[in-house]
């Protein structure tokens, strides 16, 4: 018999270097915040190790998987920030924004290696390697350790060479190394570990197979090795737990020092042990297993999800929500209780499914938030502007879908605010601001809508520029009143643009109504607050979802509707009697709050008979309390939302469509579009009339002040 | 007889034990050609190692085919692996 392998299956390493790829991304993103943050306090030594280790791992992990480019480049900004961590370099704007442009260059690589480039997106260009190197080089001077832009060394070259030679202080270390279940299928191979480790100084390894079991029942990609070693180093602590650092969420490691040849520190000298001993305390803190590491990790394990197989699953949950209405309809009508019992059971269960798969789709914005550091400090540094980005609400959850198309949106918003709304420090300074300016970006939960709020504060929004600027845009008539609402709202309008400049930042006149129909799209909306001379905020209200929402089944006539159940706030009757109190006016009195409706029958022109008794549904909407009167309100509905397609696109006031239990039809509402599609009707109508009496503006806490209905 | 060619590793380490079952299946003994080998990685590694068990518990032969590269040398060493024995190729 013959069997021959030819290196690694193709399959395999092709997953190992995809995964290492998401990884390498993600890696990326946080480092990112974090040559940021130290750009902020350049004196933090935390933050100086957590870019050290990102580097470390990326370069680590990419000479593993054949990303030589990518190791050998990423080791010359890790010898600069092993330099750095070593106190023989301080940290600059020099080596962050140095740092900034290396990364750009890595994940240009990684991208590259995919061979999916796609339009727009940074290309790896090897003469700015080439300059960032040289640069660095110039920054930290010449490293013993530094390959320039040359191949990558087979295994992930050890960082602290330099370490060593500076040291001066010779101790042996005891180490016990034990592969968790899934090191090797996270694409480390200890054998590379212990490598990069005998790099440090003399290793002796004892390997102990004890584990292994039968080859029958041998897992062939699990390692069952465990070992104990035996390091005589002049390295410290910390740079043999560097060579562990990729992998020590996926071993058990125990690091004790046995004899110490020399004075290492204050802190070690007092734990210098007997030889022969180990050491239950080094460097003032306890030998520690990683055990608890391994514990952690066994709590909070996770597997990655191609986002196509979630999605898939969403909408096959989805088909089942359609499905188990049907199958509620279907067991009323029968009056079985036996087939009642188990309808009730499917939609307890489909409902705890569906919960289940929507909180698999969430995500918090945390990502999205972070990568506008990044474009806050470039800009700032463009326009010559001091703007410092404060995040909050990072953890809040939206579904994957929303913080999908999330991010054009919100780049054009604080390009915006950065070109156009923050003045230079000349000028604050000159309006008795700090030269300094603030943006918020911020995240919050509101009902089942999450609110994102852009807000800066620079000179605000000139109303009369804008009005100004409408008016010659014909955008509007010179005589029209409009109250700063709506004159802000202006600048929402398609080629709306008080730039007079266009600039490589934003002006172009196309943005925000780009930024407005993108939100729009995602069923959600955007409001304007600004105050000449304080700020102008920038408020996103999204959905949670876009997939399925809990809705309230209505009718009117032979036509079925479905309205958001998080803006419904209660059901009341419309006789005809309340009508004729009324004077034929549209407005309940609601326990002596008056509130106005709209009838949807009217509305959608829907010829049918007009029943004695309507119900009038209340809803919150952004404009304030609002009722919807139809004919019967039938109950809660689970509602999928399914796409209009196409050519309904344009039809704003319906989010989409969802199948009833015996095959209707049921169109989903927007509430807040319904109205001002009829505020729009009445505008064109009768010029001035208002529905809602006009939002009063407010800065600072929120987006949008109270609407006093009563004042109507 | 199991030939490994290359740099073997765990993308091969499943075919690898099939490999190993069938031969300990026939009873003949298992022998194993690294003479064309450049690398192992520690998969492949307690692969051998359990073969080389299974065979000595059923009272088979187990054999090395060299030469065996200096990289594999080299790295059995660091890492504290018994060396197995070499029969010439």
């Amino acid at each position: 018999m013959s069997r021959s392998g030819a290196g690694a299956n193709g399959s395999q390493v092709d997953k190992y270097r995809q995964a290492f790829q998401e990884e390498a991304r993600e890696v990326l993103i946080e480092l990112e915040s974090t040559l940021l943050e130290l750009n902020q306090s350049p004196g933090d030594s935390e933050l100086v190790g957590k870019a050290f280790r990102a580097l470390h791992t990326i370069k680590g992990s990419g000479a593993m998987f054949g990303f030589e480019q990518v190791a050998a480049f990423t080791h010359n900004l890790e010898n600069a920030f092993d330099e750095v961590r070593n106190g023989r370099l301080r940290i600059s704007s020099e080596l962050i924004d140095l740092s900034l442009a290396a990364l750009d260059q890595i994940k240009a690589m990684l991208q590259q290696a995919t061979g999916q480039v796609e339009d727009g997106e940074r290309v790896a260009d090897s003469a700015a390697c080439a300059e960032i190197v040289a640069q660095l080089l110039k920054v930290t001077g010449p490293l013993s350790s530094s390959p320039a832009s040359g191949p990558a060394p087979a295994a992930p070259a050890q960082p602290s060479e330099v370490q060593e030679a500076q040291s001066g202080a010779t101790a042996v270390w005891k180490i016990g190394f034990a592969p968790g279940p899934d090191l090797l299928r996270n694409g480390t191979d200890p054998l590379l570990l212990l490598r990069e480790l005998g790099q440090l100084g003399e290793l002796r390894a004892t390997a102990d197979l004890a584990a292994v079991p039968p080859i029958a029942e041998l897992d062939p990609e699990r390692c069952y090795i465990r070992w104990e070693l035996e390091l005589t180093t002049s390295a410290p602590r910390e740079a043999i737990r560097d060579v562990f650092i990729f992998a020590e969420d996926e071993c058990e490691l125990t690091v004790c020092e046995l004899t110490v040849g020399a004075a290492e520190g204050a802190g070690t000298s007092a734990a210098a042990s007997v030889s022969g001993e180990v050491s239950g305390e080094v460097s003032g803190e306890p030998a520690r297993r990683f055990g608890r590491r391994a514990e952690d990790h066994a709590g909070a394990s996770s597997i990655r999800v191609p986002t196509a197989k979630l999605d898939q699953f969403v909408d096959l949950v989805g088909e089942l929500v359609t499905v188990q209405a049907r199958l509620g309809a279907i067991a009323l009508r029968g009056e079985d209780p036996d087939v009642v019992s188990v309808a009730e059971e499917v939609e307890r269960l489909t409902s705890a499914l569906r919960e289940n798969s929507m909180s698999i789709r969430m995500m918090p914005v945390r990502g999205t938030f972070e990568r506008f550091r990044r474009l806050v400090h470039d800009l700032a540094r463009d326009l010559r502007k001091e703007v410092e980005l404060t995040l909050e609400g990072s953890e809040t959850e939206l579904d994957k879908t929303v913080i999908d198309q999330l991010n054009d949106p919100l780049m054009h918003l604080i390009r915006n605010s950065m070109d156009h709304g923050i003045e230079a420090a000349e000028a604050r300074l000159a309006a008795g601001k700090p030269a300094g300016a603030t943006l918020r970006l911020s995240a919050r939960y509101s009902g089942a809508n999450v609110l994102i709020e852009v807000a800066d504060d620079g000179a605000g929004i000139d109303a009369a520029a804008v009005r100004r600027r409408a008016v010659e845009r014909g955008l509007i008539a010179a005589d029209v009143e409009l109250t700063e609402a709506e004159v802000h709202a202006l600048i929402l309008s398609p080629g709306f643009s008080t730039a007079r400049t266009v600039t490589g930042v934003s002006g172009r006149g196309v943005g925000m109504d780009v930024v407005r129909q993108r939100v729009e799209a995602l069923r959600g909306t955007l409001h304007v607050a600004s105050r000449q001379g304080v700020g102008t905020t920038v408020t996103l209200r999204l959905p949670l979802t876009l997939a399925i929402i809990d809705g309230l089944l209505v009718r009117v006539g032979h036509a079925f509707f479905v309205l958001p159940l998080a803006n419904s706030l209660e059901c009341i009757e419309l006789t005809r009697q309340d009508i004729a109190d009324a004077n034929g006016k549209h407005i309940a009195n609601v326990r002596g709050e008056m509130i106005p409706y709209i009838r949807l029958r009217e509305h959608f022109d829907i010829r049918s008979e007009r029943p004695e008794r309507e119900q009038i549904m209340i809803a919150e909407t952004e404009d304030g309390r609002c009722g919807f009167v139809v004919d019967e309100v039938l109950g809660d509905h689970q509602t999928v939302i399914k796409n209009l397609g196409q050519f309904y696109r344009h039809v704003q006031f319906i989010s989409g469509a969802t199948i009833l239990g015996d095959g209707t039809l049921a169109l989903i509402l927007d509430p807040d579009r319904v109205i001002q599609d009829v505020l729009r009707s009445r505008r064109e109508g009768a010029a001035g009339e208002h529905f809602f009496p006009p939002p009063i503006e407010s800065m600072g806490g929120g987006a949008r002040g109270g609407v006093q209905l009563d004042s109507t | 007889m199991v030939r490994l060619e290359g740099e073997v590793g765990i993308g091969d380490a499943l075919e690898l034990k099939g490999a190993l079952l069938d031969g300990l299946a026939l009873r003949r003994g298992l022998r194993i050609d690294v003479a064309v080998a450049m690398a192992l990685d520690v998969t492949i590694f307690q692969l051998l190692w359990a073969g080389r068990h299974a065979a000595g518990e059923a009272g088979m032969e187990f054999s090395v085919s060299g030469p065996v590269a200096q990289e594999i040398v080299l790295t059995m060493d660091r890492a504290g692996l018994e060396k197995f024995p070499v029969v010439a190729g």
